[in-house]
């Protein structure tokens, strides 16, 4: 029994791994198998009809594609060192990615003007489960915060290369870009206006109300039942809600309307924003200044700190991370809660989806929605590394 | 020096500093010892007033610490808090440049008074200065969170069981280091522990406290020949107070002149020739104290043993002496 201790020690671990491994995967591999990997289509709007991987391109390339992305997959599966699987899975969603962009050239080479080519089901379940594989692999490597958000600009730099190179350009969602190029760019600054603009109010009061709702009793039974309701208010009536009294208030004050306050527009839907935001911010406010230990407290007003020192000294930096983590939970949220905006004309990449919706043109909805998931993840990846930078060699 | 005069707290009705006087002098290690709940921890708060007590005064060189500025009092006063406190976000350079920094030293003179504490304390400042907290043993933080509170030096140090969380070797170590520092530098202590040994150990007198109150407050030696009431012949244990008597003597005090013949060295071999065989023995050293010479005397069944300080053997110790200074009758 003992000589075996050291592989009964390592065989859970990997048993658990391979576990993992497989729910990602196995799908993966079910997707790229039983779903269509393009779908072909006479014109823009019309459903079109499935490509399976194999039948996509000329026989001499699709096929060994898919043989080779299979095996990418199940590469994934071995017990290897996690950057191999990571990179497994990177050069899956590459190869992915180039079949698509290969298989749309074969397809349209000798198709009327209009036809068009759409991604599938199978390409979407195999870029899926092999993201989420990297992802796994990349967790489990445990990566310092500057490598992580290096990796994440890489990754980003290579796809713009990629897009810019021409190579994707007769996939229908680049020809949706292609007629609102315009429109996109636009949508970009939009939503970034409408997700920082409700950033910064959002902590010019959530800070404070925090500090205030971790040393006062009374102003928490207040102020956190307020922030709960406003939190789980619907976001289509919040806006709704919004634009009635803002349309008042111009209509009183007619000069606001110079400086872009509305009714409708970016005005209601920063404000709706940032009503969101307060719950978060405030709560992790609260709870970043309650974790700080009655010892530290003790020792800083012991050696002669004044309140305002030790607020600046010690509370606010041992707080900064869990109040940071609240950021986070913010800008995520309204990364996604601001394409709702597009409802009430506050712009942003809501604009395109619901245009796409409009047009029944899946292709523009996805050309709104994936930035939307670009802009959170790196997000999530930006802040997490800093959080993680913030609270370094700390206990 | 420190003069607290009827000093009272209550909380919630209860009585928790009953009317406590005492003086410390200059230079002088107080130890408040009691069980927990007596009140020793609040008075040693109300001393920088993290309590502001209910009556009474604290002067501190002749100052009422009442009428000063709160702050203004705390930098004047070194605080070595329960459970060490270190500031986890700060480097031991930082935390330990927490006094001076709030009383805006220039940079060049904090970063010499840290250097200067951290090699007091046995902490190489090329390795430790810009360490973290969490990278440190738990000595290690004890020796900043004491350094820390020396930084300023401030005229007055007050310690709430600042060997507390410690291993008994570490702590050990610790005291006598402490002790090390504290004959060199004179500071004006008062020390609150639980733990009697560690009152024997670095207090110069040792109040015992019980609801509120000071029952006797006495040298180590004086405590332990004569206490007085139930509760303090109970705490200060009476079952070995001759062995803590003799804890409390260096060797050098008992010692008389070797006699002539009978130690022989050779090498760094010290024989007794006064015994059969003349047997090789282990010298004791003049810092020793009594008790190790008494644990040696009975181990070695030895009635004399040879003292070496520098090299020679400059005098010798007799089991007599030794039982003379821990009976009753010295």
């Amino acid at each position: 029994m003992s000589g075996d201790d050291s592989e009964t020690g390592a065989r859970p671990a990997a048993a658990a791994s391979w576990r993992v491994a497989s729910v990602f995967a196995l799908p993966c591999i079910a997707g790229l198998g039983l779903l269509p990997f393009l779908s072909f289509r006479p014109n823009r709007i019309v459903s079109g009809d499935g490509i399976y991987l194999w039948q996509s391109g000329d026989a001499g390339a699709s096929l060994p594609g898919f043989a080779l992305l299979v095996a990418l997959t199940l590469l994934t599966l071995l017990p290897l060192r996690q950057q191999l699987r990571a990179a497994a899975a990177l050069a899956g969603i590459a190869l992915a990615l180039a079949l698509a962009g290969s298989g749309a050239d074969t397809l349209l080479a000798d198709a009327p003007q209009f036809a068009r080519v759409s991604l599938g089901g199978g390409f979407w379940i195999a870029v899926a489960f092999l993201s989420l594989t990297l992802a796994d692999a990349t967790a489990r490597l445990a990566l310092r915060p500057l490598l992580r958000v290096g990796l994440l600009a890489a990754l980003g730099a290579a796809l713009a290369l990629a897009l810019g190179s021409g190579y994707f350009d007769r996939l229908s969602i680049l020809q949706e870009y292609e007629a609102n190029a315009d429109a996109f760019s636009d949508a970009i600054g939009r939503h970034l206006l409408l997700v920082l603009g409700s950033l910064a109010p959002a902590l010019a009061i959530g800070l404070p109300l925090g500090r205030l709702c971790h040393v006062s009793q009374r102003a928490r039974r207040l102020a956190l039942p307020l922030l709960n309701v406003l939190q789980t208010t619907p976001s289509i009536a919040m806006f709704g809600l919004l634009m009635v009294p803002l349309a008042a208030l111009v209509a009183a004050l007619p000069e606001l309307r110079r400086i872009g306050i509305a009714g409708i527009g970016a005005a209601p839907a920063i404000i709706a924003l940032a009503l969101y935001a307060l719950l978060p911010i405030v709560a992790n406010t609260m709870a970043g200044f309650a974790a700080v230990p009655a010892a530290m407290l003790e020792a800083g007003r012991g050696m002669g700190m004044t309140r305002g020192a030790l607020l600046r000294r010690v509370e606010v930096p041992l707080a900064a991370p869990v109040i940071l983590t609240g950021v986070r939970i913010v800008v995520v949220q309204n990364v996604g809660l601001a394409a709702v905006a597009a409802l009430i004309g506050g712009g942003g990449f809501g604009t395109l989806v619901f245009r796409g919706m409009g047009q029944t043109a899946m292709d523009l909805v996805l050309l709104g929605t994936l930035p939307i998931l670009a802009l959170a993840l790196a997000a999530t990846v930006l802040f997490d590394a800093a959080t993680e930078l913030m609270s370094t060699r700390r206990r | 020096m420190i003069e607290i005069r009827n000093l009272t707290k209550r909380f919630d009705g209860a009585t928790a500093v009953d009317g406590l006087s005492v003086e410390v002098p200059d230079g002088e290690v107080l130890a408040l010892v009691g069980t927990s709940g007596c009140g020793k921890s609040t008075t040693l708060r109300m001393i920088n007033r993290l309590i502001e007590p209910d009556a009474g005064q604290v002067l501190i060189s002749g100052r009422d610490a009442s009428a000063m500025p709160v702050e203004q009092l705390r930098l004047g006063i070194g605080y070595v808090i329960q459970g060490v406190g270190l500031f986890p976000h700060w480097t031991v350079a930082q935390n330990v440049g927490t006094v001076p920094r709030l009383m805006r030293w220039d940079r060049a003179r904090i970063d010499a008074r840290v250097t200067e504490l951290l090699e007091l304390f046995g902490l190489a400042p090329a390795e430790f200065a810009t360490k973290f907290p969490s990278e440190l043993s738990g000595g290690q933080q004890q020796r900043v969170g004491v350094a820390r509170a020396m930084a300023a030096e401030p005229s007055v140090l007050l310690m709430d069981e600042p060997f507390g969380a410690l291993d008994p070797v570490t702590r050990a170590r610790l005291q006598s280091e402490f002790a090390a520092i504290q004959r060199r530098r004179r500071m004006t202590v008062i020390l609150v522990t639980h733990d009697m040994d560690e009152a024997f150990r670095l207090a110069d007198r040792i109040a015992v406290m019980d609801a509120g109150r000071i029952l006797q407050i006495d040298t180590p030696e004086r405590l332990l020949r004569g206490p007085r009431d139930g509760f303090v012949r109970q705490f200060v244990g009476l079952d070995d107070r001759a062995l803590r008597i003799l804890s409390l003597h260096p060797v050098s005090d008992a010692a008389r002149p070797a006699t002539p013949g009978r130690w022989s060295v050779d090498g760094g071999v010290v024989r007794d020739l006064g015994r059969d065989a003349a047997p090789e023995v282990t010298p004791l050293a003049p810092t020793d104290t009594l008790r190790e010479a008494a644990s040696r005397i009975i181990w070695d069944d030895a009635d004399l043993l040879p003292v070496m300080g520098n090299g020679v053997i400059e005098s010798e110790l007799a089991a007599a002496d030794v039982w003379r200074a821990g009976g009753r009758q010295r």
